[in-house]
C-alpha cells in the first residue's frame, strides 16, 4: 500500500478516535478496560504518549490494591488479560511520561503477575484460554526486560522464563498453537503467542533459543491465509492479529520478501473492508471502537514495517530499549 | 418477547446449516438451522460482543474442559471462541455467562419468533 494513503487513513482514523474520546477515556468516566488499553496504545502509536499523562494517571488511579485492574474499571475483581495490557502500556508510555506514580504503579502490576502464576508457569483468566492469558503477562514481562529498571528486570526474569517455557512447550508440531476449549482452529492463539510472548527472545540479552519456534509460527500464519488476505473467514479481529504477528515476525527473521505478499494482500483486505469512520468485525457490519483501535494500530506497524531500520518495528512492541522513531515527536514536546 | 408471535424470515431464507440476523423488539437475534432444528438466541456474545450470527455450530462436550462428557450442540463466537448450548443459551466456556433463547417455530413457510 501507498504510505501516503497509510498516512491519511491514520490521520482520519485518529481523527474519529479524538472524536469519541467520551467513549474510551478513564478521563470521561467509568470504561470498559480492554476498549481503554487499545485506545491507549494508539496514542503510544501515534506519538501523543508524552501529551496524554492525565490518560496514563487516570489508568494507575483505577489498579487494585493488589495491582491487577478489572475487566471494567468499576469491577473489583482483577483480572489477569487486561491487567497484562494495562500494564504493558503504562511501562511504555514511562518510557517517555518518567512519571513516579507510574513507576510505583508498574511495581505493584509486576508483584501481582509474580503472586498469580502457577507452579507450571501458567497464567489464569476465567474470559480466556490459558496459552492466550499467559502470553499477556509474558509480553509485559518481555517489555518490562526491555525498557524496565535493573530491579525490574531481575524481579520478573525467572517468573518470564517460566512462562515463557510454558508457551513453548506447547506449541504443536504443524508450528500452530491450539486451545482446544477456546480456539480449536489456533487462528488467534498463533497469531497472539508468537508476536505478544515469543518472537521478543530474538531481541532480549538472555532470551531462550525461539527461531525455529518463530520460523515454524510464521509458517503456520502465512499457510492459513485465506485467497482473498484475510484470516477465518474474514474476521476482522483476526485478520488483524495474523498480520500484525506476520509483520514482526518475518521482520526480526529477516523474512520479508516471503512474508510481503500475504503482508500487503491482508493491509488491501483490512482497508477495504472498513467503515467509513471505524472497522467492524466482519465486512458490512458496524463499527467496533476496539476494532478501530486495532486497525489503526495495524496501520501503524505497516509504517514501521516499511522503514528501513527492521527494529523500528520491534521498537513497536515495546522490545527494544532506545528512543524510537515514533516517541521522538513526543520526546520533543515534553 | 412476551408478544405473540412474530414472522422474521422466510423458512427459505435459513437452509440447513445456515444463520440469519433478524431484530425482534430492538433487539439483535441470530436464526441458526442445524441438524433440521432452528434455534433463536440473542446474537451479541456477553464477552467482547461478537456476533454469534457469524459462529460455528459444533458438537462439543457439556463441559469442553472435559472431553469425555456428553456432547451438546453450541454456536462458537467467531472473536474469542466462547460457546453457547444452542438450546439453552447457556454458555459452556464460562459458566456465569449466557445468551437469551426464544421459542422459534415454523408458520406457513414463516419463521416465527415468540
Amino acid at each position: 500500500m501507498d504510505l501516503d494513503r497509510a498516512a491519511l487513513l491514520i490521520q482520519s482514523e485518529f481523527s474519529f478516535l479524538q472524536r469519541v474520546h467520551a467513549q474510551w477515556s478513564l478521563t470521561e468516566g467509568p470504561q470498559d478496560m480492554e476498549l481503554v488499553a487499545h485506545a491507549l496504545r494508539v496514542l503510544l502509536h501515534m506519538g501523543k504518549a508524552g501529551e496524554s499523562l492525565p490518560e496514563y494517571l487516570a489508568l494507575v488511579k483505577t489498579q487494585h490494591t493488589d495491582g491487577g485492574w478489572g475487566r471494567e474499571s468499576s469491577e473489583p475483581e482483577s483480572a489477569a488479560w487486561v491487567s497484562a495490557f494495562c500494564g504493558l502500556m503504562l511501562i511504555r508510555a514511562n518510557t517517555s511520561l518518567k512519571n513516579e506514580e507510574i513507576e510505583k504503579s508498574l511495581w505493584r502490576s509486576i508483584d501481582y503477575f509474580l503472586q498469580q502464576q502457577s507452579a507450571d508457569g501458567r497464567w489464569k483468566d476465567s474470559e480466556w484460554g490459558d496459552l492466550d492469558t499467559t502470553s499477556h503477562p509474558v509480553s509485559f514481562f518481555n517489555v518490562v526486560l526491555a525498557l524496565g529498571t535493573p530491579k525490574m528486570k531481575d524481579a520478573v526474569r525467572a517468573s518470564w522464563r517460566k512462562g515463557l517455557r510454558f508457551i513453548l512447550d506447547n506449541q504443536s508440531e504443524d508450528g500452530g498453537w491450539y486451545d482446544p476449549v477456546f480456539q480449536p482452529s489456533g487462528v488467534e492463539t498463533t497469531a497472539h503467542l508468537v508476536q505478544d510472548a515469543v518472537i521478543a527472545s530474538l531481541t532480549l540479552p538472555d532470551g531462550l533459543p525461539v527461531r525455529p519456534a518463530c520460523e515454524k509460527g510464521l509458517n503456520w500464519i502465512l499457510n492459513h491465509q485465506d485467497a482473498d488476505g484475510s484470516w477465518d473467514e474474514k474476521n476482522m479481529d483476526h485478520t488483524m492479529d495474523c498480520t500484525r504477528s506476520t509483520m514482526l515476525i518475518s521482520r526480526l527473521l529477516r523474512a520479508e520478501e516471503k512474508a510481503r505478499p500475504a503482508i500487503e494482500k491482508a493491509i488491501e483486505w483490512t482497508v477495504k473492508f472498513k467503515n467509513a469512520e471505524g472497522w467492524p468485525d466482519f465486512p458490512g457490519m458496524e463499527t467496533n471502537l476496539e476494532r478501530t483501535c486495532d486497525g489503526l494500530d495495524v496501520l501503524l506497524k505497516y509504517e514501521a514495517w516499511r522503514q528501513g531500520d527492521p527494529m523500528e518495528s520491534a521498537r513497536r512492541w515495546g522490545y527494544v530499549a532506545g528512543e524510537p522513531e515514533f516517541l521522538k515527536g513526543a520526546l520533543a514536546g515534553v | 418477547m412476551s408478544e405473540p408471535k412474530q414472522p422474521v424470515a422466510s423458512e427459505s431464507e435459513l437452509p440447513e446449516g445456515s444463520s440469519k440476523l433478524v431484530t425482534v423488539d430492538g433487539k439483535e437475534v441470530a436464526l441458526i438451522r442445524a441438524e433440521g432444528a432452528l434455534y433463536a438466541v440473542g446474537n451479541r456474545c456477553p464477552h467482547r460482543s461478537g456476533p454469534l450470527v457469524r459462529g460455528k455450530v459444533e458438537h462439543v462436550p457439556e463441559n469442553p474442559a472435559d472431553p469425555s462428557s456428553k456432547t451438546t450442540l453450541a454456536v462458537r463466537c467467531p472473536i474469542h471462541g466462547w460457546l453457547f448450548e444452542l438450546s439453552t443459551g447457556r454458555c459452556l466456556t464460562r459458566p456465569s455467562a449466557s445468551v437469551p433463547t426464544y421459542p422459534v417455530e415454523c408458520d406457513n413457510g414463516q419463521i416465527c419468533i415468540g
